[in-house]
């Protein structure tokens, strides 16, 4: 696997990713000019020992509390987050400040044969109102995962393709791509921008094979394991058509950041024609097992991490009221898998409603057990504390993007029919919905990112609370 | 090294403050510190402690004594009679007698558990400060730990406001 230290590389002396002295993480940092002057009693105890103190605290609330304690000691749970933030047990509700916003990339691939360029060529970031406070205030667009620039220009042309547990996979796109350059992906935390790490391209070999255009993709990272992994640790799952001279399938393959490399493909106890691939929508993960919301069903996929099989169940599921736009899956704190779509009640003004059918598994341990459950959640979607009316006939134009697991927020676009466009987010504990923009629906690309809680403490040490800015 | 009794190597500790303590090695061994330089041979004959003081040794190395297994225990040894639970039982009553001890005491007791890595000992003297933490305010927990708030009042409200959900 390529890796690009952005930090090294600034620092050398030709770098190849140059980035601004400013932006090399979308965090304002601060110098640290406090340090020795708090700490009471606890003053001389050095910092490893009140860390290792910190590690043993009952749960989040109280680390941030000690973190309001003093500067010196939020100043060391910033900076030893991501030490303590493992230590915590889950926060057993949805946090929605973890939300920072989302990325789009409106250009659709292959690239247009216009001459000139189209002006925004990489990915966009659109920040949450509670996220604009951890990126830098002065711009919100320049996030440095996208002021990245260097002599190839890695991120043009980009598209976010996966986001959990604060990490982003990107897929890398060229003008001049070829068929044997094969899918190229990239990941990388925004909010602790320090490297992008560059997978090995994904190339299909044999007859009649083309590039991989369509996809759909998981993302595993070390907190999905029990007991949890290391922090750089991920698995990237994805599910693409095969064109074999015997026809087409639908298969999965894995990359490993253990071994390197890309496994084996394995086929789909599911088939998915090739027009429908592209619309499968991001995956949540529930005990380390990949569920996708399908027309025949919710497909849950489980890898198994010594010898790299996998293993697949279906969980049959009537969806289809439900165009692969309006259907997503959904995950509550108390790690309740269920299947989201949205509703209206009343014409021909209607009441946007969201609907949550839930996925009950018996045997926790044991998909195979998976049904769905009869009783099903109505969620009234409120925006501004009235209910959210949209023009019934035009139902269609919405779609639903993205579900942070650990925010709770659910991401949807209304397109002009609607009689009310743009993009917004839906805050899943409170129905509340706020706008984001004034457009999206017709973006080609739409991902939500939250960062983990690592990065959330992080941003005590970041300056974002000093009142002299 | 110095022998004292017949079978039972002896270790020196010695205090910044010039006071030395003759242990059994299988005592001082307790520490995985102390065990480190025994075991690559830096402990000939005194080691020295740095930044714990005569006092503070004193009682690392009454915990040691008493919690070093039974085998190479002093004096009134375990009679084979004692239930393990009653042993762990016994300790346990022991262990909360020896942390009545008062806040500038037990903070130096955590360093020193720390620096010697004394693993028990360290989940004993820190657990009050733990609970205090965990139970309080934030104003009990800076009276409690007599810390000095250097945030602006400006910086706290910020603090409360982006973070209500720590403090309800």
């Amino acid at each position: 696997m390529e890796q690009r230290d952005l930090r090294r590389s600034a620092a050398a002396a030709a770098p190849s990713y140059p980035i601004k002295k400013e932006s090399h993480c979308f965090s304002k940092r601060k110098k640290d000019h406090h340090h020795q002057v708090s700490g009471g009693i606890t003053a001389s105890m050095p910092d490893d020992v009140l860390a290792d103190i910190f590690t043993r605290l009952r749960d989040m609330a109280t680390v941030v509390r000690c973190a309001a304690t003093c500067r010196r000691w939020g100043h060391l749970v910033a900076t030893r987050a991501a030490v303590i933030s493992p230590c915590m047990p889950p926060l057993g509700r949805f946090f929605p400040s973890l939300a920072v916003g989302l990325f789009h990339q409106e250009n659709d691939w292959p690239p247009t044969t216009r001459t000139r360029d189209p002006p925004s060529q990489r990915p966009c970031f659109i920040a949450t109102a509670s996220g604009t406070r951890f990126i830098r205030g002065d711009d919100q667009s320049s996030l440095a995962i996208l002021g990245l620039d260097g002599g190839d220009r890695l991120l043009d042309h980009s598209r976010p393709i996966a986001s959990r547990n604060g990490r982003l996979v990107l897929e890398l796109r060229r003008n001049q791509d070829h068929e044997s350059d094969g899918l190229r992906l990239a990941i990388c935390n925004p909010m602790m921008l320090d490297k992008i790490d560059v997978i090995p391209p994904l190339v299909l070999v044999g007859k009649n094979t083309t590039k991989i255009l369509d996809y759909g993709c998981a993302l595993l990272t070390g907190h999905d394991l029990n007991p949890p992994c290391h922090q750089d640790f991920f698995h990237i799952l994805l599910i693409y058509s095969h064109n074999h001279p015997g026809g087409q399938s639908t298969v999965l393959r894995c990359y490993s950041s253990d071994t390197g490399r890309w496994g084996p493909e394995t086929e789909s106890i599911v088939k998915i024609p090739i027009s429908k691939i592209g619309n499968i929508g991001p995956a949540v993960v529930r005990r380390g097992v990949a569920f996708w919301a399908l027309e025949q069903g919710v497909l849950g996929v489980r890898l198994d991490l010594k010898d790299h099989t996998m293993d697949m169940h279906m969980v049959p599921c009537d969806t289809s009221r439900t165009g692969p736009n309006n259907r997503l899956m959904g995950i509550s704190p108390d790690n309740r898998l269920y299947l989201m779509y949205y509703g209206y009640m009343g014409a021909p003004l209607g009441k946007l409603v969201l609907k949550l059918t839930y996925l009950e598994f018996p045997n926790e341990d044991d998909m195979q057990t998976g049904k769905i459950c009869r009783k099903c959640r109505i969620v009234l979607v409120e925006q501004m504390g009235k209910l959210m009316m949209v023009v019934t006939r035009y139902v269609r134009t919405i779609k639903l993007w993205w579900f942070g697991e650990k925010s709770g927020i659910l991401l949807f676009t209304m397109g002009e029919g609607s009689g009310q466009p743009g993009t917004y987010m839906l805050k899943l504990e409170e129905n509340a919905v706020d706008k984001l923009a004034d457009d999206g629906h017709l973006w080609k690309n739409l991902l939500g990112y939250e960062m983990d809680m690592t990065a959330y403490l992080t941003s005590f040490s970041s300056g974002i609370y000093s009142s002299n800015e | 090294m110095a022998t004292r009794e017949a079978g039972k190597k002896m270790i020196m500790l010695k205090s910044p403050d010039g006071m030395e303590f003759e242990v059994e090695e299988a005592v001082a061994m307790e520490s995985q510190t102390i065990r480190k330089m025994i075991e690559d041979d830096c402990a000939d004959t005194a080691i020295l402690i740095p930044n714990i003081n005569s006092k503070i040794l004193s009682r690392v190395i009454e915990y040691c004594n008493k919690h070093v297994p039974t085998t190479g225990a002093t004096g009134a040894a375990a009679s084979d009679t004692v239930a393990p639970a009653a042993l762990a039982e016994d300790l346990k009553i022991w262990d909360a007698e020896f942390i009545k001890v008062n806040r500038a005491t037990r903070f130096n007791l955590i360093q020193a558990a720390s620096y010697l890595n004394i693993k028990g000992l360290l989940d004993l003297t820190s657990q009050t400060t733990i609970d205090t933490i965990s139970d309080n305010s934030l104003e009990e927990i800076r009276s409690f730990l007599s810390t000095k708030n250097d945030y602006l009042p400006e910086e706290e409200q910020t603090i409360r406001r982006e973070n209500q959900w720590a403090f309800q």
